[in-house]
């Protein structure tokens, strides 16, 4: 077996898998990266959403400071 | 807890953890249960990570009043983010705004929070509020939710939660339990009536898998109590173990609890025809031989079969390519070398 399905897999954990995944086929650990992958992504643009929708409910002088501390 | 069912707990905590259904992720019953844990680690440390733009949000947070923050948790940000930016807020702080949030939203971050990550802001929570939440996690069967948390509460908060567990949910909950050292304490302060009732459930409900995993949370004592509750339950309530036991190949973790049961207990058990039944002494028997530990465990209550029975356990024995002597200086070492009729005859030959 290649080891890119593996090699994807750390991508997304930014850390080695536990080596007994080395048993899976590359098609089970291709949908485990994506699987990790989808569920980075979903955080990433919940979070990005919520940030904006977030500032809806401040007050407008608090606006500042906070975007100054979320950078 | 059996590896098998080790396996289906880890597979339906990462499978929560990572959007998915534990079906999709059956290719992981081929790696070991540590493993999947270890896999289920690491997507947690990528997904709660503490730096970048949750940790950025925590710090916001401080600057607005504590309603507020509330207001935009359960608004804006919704229970996923919540979970993830709880354990970065200060633990007063957090438990602030959860005595300002309703239940049913904390039930949400509940089941999306990673309990080490809070754990000091879970510690802080009232009992009487973790009991509200577990109420609402019971209804919804969030047991693998629940036994994330349950290792990280005191032991006010457990019992709070405990009480609030339906038989069934306290079952299930112990089956998938993380960091399980303060349950066993608690099991112990359960009342008898409480116990028979959670027996009675594994029966009805085919929960006995679950109810094995519970008992190797107990000592020998609060366990050696716990099976004679359970030995004093209706004939229908021991058949069902037996059967399960029979059916999941379980006799590893029923003999030992027979090794714990007193004279009259392990007679009226070794009477039950589901016991006698075709099939079921043999399979005990191939589950015993070559574990000192089981087959001592086994032969009391080999001693009390009627003879028939005994002379079924004889003829199968003599199938087996086993050490006899061995077995039989472990049943002398039980006491029970000349109680054993056929059997002991077939040993002693």
């Amino acid at each position: 077996m290649s080891d890119e399905p593996l090699a994807a897999l750390r991508t997304q954990l930014r850390a080695s898998p536990p080596p007994a995944l080395r048993g899976l086929s590359g098609a089970d650990l291709d949908d485990l990266a994506g699987a990790v992958e989808a569920a980075r992504r979903r955080q990433a643009a919940e979070l990005a959403a919520a940030g904006d929708l977030a500032f809806n409910h401040i007050p407008r002088l608090l606006r500042g400071p906070i975007r100054r501390v979320l950078g | 807890m059996s590896e098998t069912f080790q396996k289906r707990a880890e597979i339906a905590k990462l499978a929560r953890l990572l959007g998915r259904s534990p079906d999709q992720l059956g290719y992981l019953q081929a790696i070991t249960s540590d493993d999947i844990r270890e896999l289920r680690e690491q997507v947690t440390e990528v997904l709660f990570s503490s730096g970048g733009a949750l940790g950025r949000l925590a710090a916001a947070s401080r600057l607005l009043p504590v309603g507020l923050v509330a207001t935009i948790a359960e608004r804006v940000f919704g229970p996923v983010l919540s979970a993830r930016i709880a354990g970065l807020v200060e633990p007063d702080r957090a438990v602030q705004m959860a005595a300002k949030l309703p239940t049913e939203f904390l039930a949400d971050i509940a089941v999306e929070l990673d309990p080490r990550r809070a754990r000091s802001v879970i510690a802080k929570i009232p009992p009487a509020q973790i009991a509200a939440i577990t109420h609402v996690l019971v209804a919804r069967d969030e047991y693998v939710t629940m036994g994330r948390f349950v290792g990280h509460l005191d032991t006010a908060a457990i019992a709070a939660a405990v009480a609030a567990m339906s038989d069934r949910a306290l079952l299930q909950v112990a089956f998938v339990l993380e960091n399980p050292d303060n349950f066993g304490d608690l099991l112990g302060q359960l009342s008898t009536p409480r116990l028979e009732h959670v027996i009675d459930t594994a029966a009805a409900e085919d929960l006995w898998p679950e109810a094995l995993d519970l008992l190797t949370r107990l000592d020998d004592q609060q366990r050696r109590e716990v099976i004679e509750v359970a030995a004093a339950r209706e004939d229908e309530v021991l058949d069902a173990l037996i059967e399960s036991a029979h059916r999941d190949g379980m006799w590893e973790l029923v003999l030992p609890l027979t090794g714990l049961m007193g004279e009259d207990s392990l007679r009226r058990f070794a009477s039950l025809r589901s016991l006698q039944a075709d099939g079921v002494l043999e399979e005990i028997v191939d589950a015993s031989v070559g574990h000192a530990e089981l087959w001592g465990n086994l032969v009391p209550i080999i001693a009390f079969l009627p003879e028939l029975c005994q002379a079924r356990v004889a003829k199968h024995v003599s199938g087996l390519t086993i050490d006899t002597k061995l077995l039989l200086a472990q049943a002398r070492s039980a006491g029970v070398a000349d109680r054993l009729g056929p059997l002991g005859q077939a040993l002693s030959a």
